[in-house]
């Protein structure tokens, strides 16, 4: 939660221009005029990892939206119609998935040209074979339940029985799943801009901090240490959010839990 | 949950910290062996000793086995290894002779002999003679072997007449004064056993008189090569050069990874290491048993404006880009201070190295320009980048031209894309380099428009200019053609493009025990065989 609300604010928390350079300042360690130190153009180096917070947490944010989206209408409508419409979109999503992932948005960013565009929509498109084959899995359970029969019977088109019926109870699983993938999101733009391939300067990514900071990463190590310790906190972060929504939204774990609780109870 | 995993015998974790080990044990093992090297007992110190083999880390591959196609970095440094031409510029660009004994000029520079080393062998053995030097300057002219120089030696109309067996004539028609920088182009005219080419008349296998022979080229992986047993030059025990029996020349594109790969002692020698940690070592030292060179040769970068389109075919526009660019401040960010400031391509110990004051940066004049232009409310322009070769200075580009409202946004490019991009002309700013040169003809005749690189000055265009190209080319007197190139320099500079801002610093880092190395060119054997790999020994 730090971490997106750091994102909101971040214009109003960096106490320079994170794009500013400032070559007389190069390569200061930290200190309490830069809390961070200056990277090798003299840009302060908190500011930079602050603003690169907002463009992981919208590459994350925008990707997984994207792919959410994209991937359970596939899903939904795919697991609900079943039958040859079913295996094609299927065949086609597990050919996606067939690919590595960074291997794929590499391709994709090649065909579509740098930027943070360019780089959400291509982490959304690995998204998007991930989230419809769980969306599918879910419908399929969902769609032979009782009150999707009570439904026909009374008459609800097929669209109706989808949206209002079938896709709120696989709602939870589904944004627990985002959530996991959100970190992943992160991981990837930060791997692309790494390879000069995400994010365009002058906008900042800690990818591209990292980069940056190869050739001095010996001798000045806080120019590395701060983005690499900020990618970190923010995946270990995004993920741990992940688990907690996962131990709030899915009943079936939360029964478990009680279940273990209970047992190792009966056992002491 | 805990309790349940670990009972199983073989958890995730178990197996991820068991692979991680496993994997940083073979790394570390890799990374420290190297193979044995063969020398004889130590000698004296000081004193070259022979036999042994180097392994190399340098940036770029060949671009191509042909010496006659040299284009990148990897040719320059691999391909005079092998190959060497009739003449060659030193350290000061004057041209000397090196395959050639002697030469002189006739009828005004029409005509060039050249009287050739006496006994110097072909790797196969075969000494060379006259037929090759014009078997070799056919090849080159021929348009369909791609050779670099093909459209120069068709321009000056270049005709080969062996003379005898030792004695060769060329005759020209225009191009006089820059005829013999034209040879000197490092291996692009170099002179090649006609055994080099198979029967489609594709070179497969170089044959030349430099001090290696070719062994085996992986393309992108490395390049191996041994002594050439009949080299012609002979070293300090009065036995042919190189001192080494063997290199092995690795591709290892990251400067860090090099520099690790030496400190590691997976390699005898590196060049082009982090320039981050050559000025560390400057200030400080070198680690312990590592040594390393720092030079210059004429090796520049420079920011070409498009002037056939907007908003750079304002000249003021350009004059306002020139006014902003602080060449210190982007040698500081982008070399860490280990270039070289200047204003002209050529390096300032050069004999063409023109006494012209550098324009101070002034930002009022620059937005001056702007607003006089209609600019002043800043404009998008595009800035082409060969990536990520050129990434930095393109930031650098990008944060000084934001202090006049431009905005930049870089457009990135692999080699291939970058150079089919220029001569479209569909781009705005390209940063870019150049090196290689002997004779201002190479840089300035960039601005005619009749010249093949027109494009990577952004289409320059000055009916002035190209009478004194022409008059610079085929002037032989080097103060008068100085004179002359004086003109197109300050032309060029008060139109705002090719604004020429660092000569790059070459460096070497080595272990101790490569010792006799030095260097004056990109080469990793100046191709006038005065400096180089080939007079460096192992004493180890």
């Amino acid at each position: 939660m730090p971490i997106l609300a750091l994102a909101l604010i971040a214009p109003a928390v960096t106490p320079y221009n994170p794009q500013t350079m400032s070559i007389g300042e190069r390569l200061q360690p930290p200190s309490t005029r830069h809390l961070m130190g200056t990277d090798v153009f003299g840009r302060d180096v908190f500011s930079r990892v602050v603003a690169g917070d907002r463009v992981s947490v919208e590459v994350g944010g925008m990707s997984v939206l994207l792919g959410l989206v994209a991937g359970s209408l596939i899903g939904a409508v795919s697991g609900y119609t079943g039958g040859l419409f079913d295996d094609v979109l299927m065949r086609l999503m597990d050919s996606v998935l067939a690919f590595p992932a960074i291997l794929l948005a590499l391709v994709l960013v090649a065909i579509m040209g740098q930027g943070l565009i360019a780089v959400m929509t291509a982490v959304a498109a690995l998204r998007i074979p991930i989230f419809a084959r769980s969306v599918r899995g879910l419908v399929l359970a969902e769609r032979t339940r009782d009150y999707v029969d009570a439904a026909r019977c009374i008459g609800q088109r097929d669209g109706r029985i989808l949206t209002r019926h079938i896709l709120p109870n696989v709602l939870s699983p589904t944004i627990v799943l985002a959530t996991s993938y959100f970190a992943s999101g992160i991981v990837i733009e930060a791997s692309l801009s790494f390879l000069g391939l995400g994010v365009v300067p002058p906008d900042v990514s800690w990818g591209t901090m990292l980069n940056d900071s190869l050739q001095v990463m010996q001798i000045d190590p806080w120019t590395v240490l701060f983005p690499a310790v900020a990618l970190s906190i923010a995946v270990l972060g995004f993920n741990l959010l992940g688990d907690g929504l996962r131990d709030w939204l899915d009943p079936r774990l939360a029964i478990g839990l009680r279940s273990a609780g209970e047992r190792e109870q009966r056992s002491s | 949950m805990v309790s349940n995993a670990s009972s199983r015998g073989l958890s995730r974790r178990t197996l991820l910290k068991g692979l991680t080990t496993a994997g940083i044990g073979i790394g570390l093992s890799r990374g420290l062996e190297r193979p044995p090297v063969a020398a004889d007992a130590a000698p004296a110190p000081g004193v070259p000793r022979r036999g042994g083999s180097m392994n190399i880390g340098i940036e770029e591959d060949l671009t191509s086995i042909d010496p006659y196609k040299l284009n990148g970095n990897g040719d320059l440094l691999i391909q005079g290894l092998m190959s060497q031409p009739l003449v060659a510029g030193n350290a000061a660009d004057k041209i000397e002779p090196v395959l050639a004994e002697s030469y002189r000029s006739e009828s005004g520079g029409k005509a060039w002999i050249f009287n050739l080393r006496k006994g110097v062998k072909f790797h196969n053995g075969r000494e060379m003679t006259g037929d090759d030097v014009k078997w070799s300057f056919d090849r080159i002219r021929d348009r369909k072997n791609g050779a670099v120089l093909s459209s120069i030696f068709n321009i000056i109309d270049l005709r080969t007449t062996v003379v005898d067996r030792y004695t060769v004539r060329t005759d020209i028609v225009t191009g006089f004064g820059a005829f013999l920088s034209n040879l000197a182009q490092s291996t692009r005219a170099a002179i090649l056993a006609h055994e080099s080419v198979d029967a489609g008349g594709t070179v497969t296998k170089p044959i030349g008189t430099g001090p290696f022979q070719f062994v085996d080229w992986k393309p992108g992986v490395q390049f191996s090569a041994k002594r050439h047993d009949g080299y012609w030059q002979t070293g300090a025990d009065g036995k042919p050069l190189p001192y080494i029996d063997a290199l092995t020349v690795k591709i290892v594109s990251d400067p860090s990874a090099r520099l690790n790969a030496l400190l590691a002692g997976g390699l005898d020698f590196v060049t082009q290491p982090p320039v981050a940690a050559a000025r560390n070592w400057i200030d400080a030292k070198p680690p312990e048993g590592i040594e390393f060179r720092r030079w210059f040769y004429n090796y520049s970068d420079y920011l070409s404006l498009n002037t056939r389109r907007p908003p750079f075919s304002d000249v003021r526009v350009r004059q306002a880009v020139r006014a902003t660019i602080d060449r210190k401040a982007l040698n500081d960010a982008v070399y860490f201070g280990l270039g070289q400031v200047h204003n002209q391509p050529f390096k300032t110990s050069s004999f063409w190295y023109e006494n012209i004051p550098i324009a101070p940066v002034d930002l009022n004049k620059a937005k001056s320009l702007m607003q006089q232009a209609g600019l002043g409310k800043g404009i998008d322009v595009t800035l082409a980048v060969w990536s990520p070769v050129n990434d930095a200075r393109a930031e650098v580009y990008q944060a000084q031209l934001a202090q006049i409202g431009m905005r930049v946004k870089l457009d990135k490019h692999d080699p291939g894309s970058f150079f089919a991009l220029l001569p479209t002309y569909n781009w705005e700013m390209a940063t870019l380099e150049i090196g290689t040169l002997f004779h201002p003809d190479r840089p300035y005749g960039y601005l005619s428009k009749d010249n093949v690189g027109h494009p990577y000055v952004g289409g320059y265009d000055d009916p002035r200019v190209e009478t004194l190209l022409a008059q610079g080319r085929d002037e032989l007197d080097p103060a008068k053609a100085k004179a002359i190139y004086r003109q197109v320099v300050t032309d060029f500079m008060a139109v705002g493009t090719p604004e020429y801002h660092v000569n790059l610093p070459l460096i070497d880092a080595y272990h101790s025990y490569v010792q006799g190395f030095d260097a004056y060119g990109r080469d990793l054997v100046a191709i006038n065989g005065q400096m180089g790999l080939h007079k460096a020994w192992l004493a180890k």
